[in-house]
């Protein structure tokens, strides 16, 4: 790794972090629990074009671990990392297969598997199985959310790329 | 490509279709009394909500700190909280069995079951 590559991770660390922040403290969108717009993903998808699976995912990883130590909200981290953890897994396996202009399609399947996850991680540690319930809802909310932060990473990269 | 982008667009499309529908059938035609409080997956209270005559309070302790549960005739509510979202609060009153209230930080539930103890027929056979 040169000096260049970890000056740029840490740079993508840093915004990921600041933007999941921030994104923490605004009110929520929806009375319904687990929907948000989830921003932060802009950065893992621009660092897992730019460089790979390898330093995206340790860019998220610091992200989850940080974002919420400094947003006070450790009881969300279960949600929040099985959430980015499995959101990564189905981006990694898409990306390749997918053209590079359909970023937006790659973030959609995965904001689909980042609420599909917290559901489940949701009804377990409740253990209340109607939970499942709000599923149809957050998957609308995936789509809408998945969709824009995609076209975000998009548009990041056209401008950023080399 | 622009094939392709529209191919997506029709294909995510559906998929909102499919979940509306399925949310607006599974919103009608609930029904229920037995409001269940539930805490780290243990049942903490249960409540008919029939037999409610005056409304009134209940405050459930957690790790990481309180919820107050307004508990009316039919229907039953979190007032107040302590949880950095609120979001239970602005979950507002349920008085059927179609959606839990759910206080993720703190790991608290309030959903409402049929008097016989099942959730329903298709959401009883869940994660436990």
């Amino acid at each position: 790794m040169n000096t260049k590559k970890l000056t740029r991770l840490s740079l993508l660390t840093a915004l990921a972090l600041i933007i999941f922040i921030v994104e923490a403290q605004l009110p929520p969108i929806a009375p319904i629990p687990g929907i948000k717009m989830g921003l932060a993903n802009i950065i893992t998808l621009v660092a897992l074009y730019m460089y790979g699976p390898k330093e995206a995912f340790t860019v998220l990883f610091l992200r989850i671990i940080l974002g919420n130590m400094f947003s006070g909200q450790v009881s969300a981290l279960m949600y929040s990392a099985a959430g980015g953890v499995f959101c990564f897994a189905v981006m990694c396996a898409l990306y390749k297969i997918l053209p590079r202009d359909l970023i937006w399609v790659v973030s959609v399947f995965g904001a689909i598997a980042h609420v599909t996850a917290q559901v489940f991680v949701a009804a377990l540690i409740t253990e209340t199985p109607a939970v499942f319930w709000y599923l149809p809802l957050l998957l609308v909310s995936a789509v809408i959310t998945g969709a824009f932060t995609g076209l975000c990473a998009y548009y990041c990269l056209k401008r950023w790329n080399k | 490509m622009l094939k392709s982008n529209i191919k997506w667009v029709l294909i995510f499309a559906l998929l909102c279709v499919l979940c509306i529908t399925l949310h607006i059938v599974h919103t009608k035609g609930k029904s229920g009394k037995l409001a269940v409080i539930k805490k780290d997956g243990e049942t903490v209270k249960t409540i008919d909500l029939s037999a409610v005559s005056e409304p009134y309070e209940i405050r459930i302790e957690s790790d990481n700190g309180y919820n107050i549960i307004y508990v009316e005739k039919g229907k039953i509510s979190i007032k107040d909280a302590d949880c950095p979202d609120r979001l239970c609060v602005k979950q507002g009153t349920i008085e059927n069995g179609a959606y839990p209230i759910v206080c993720l930080p703190h790991r608290v539930t309030v959903s409402i079951e049929k008097a016989d103890g099942e959730v329903d027929a298709v959401s009883g056979g869940g994660a436990e």
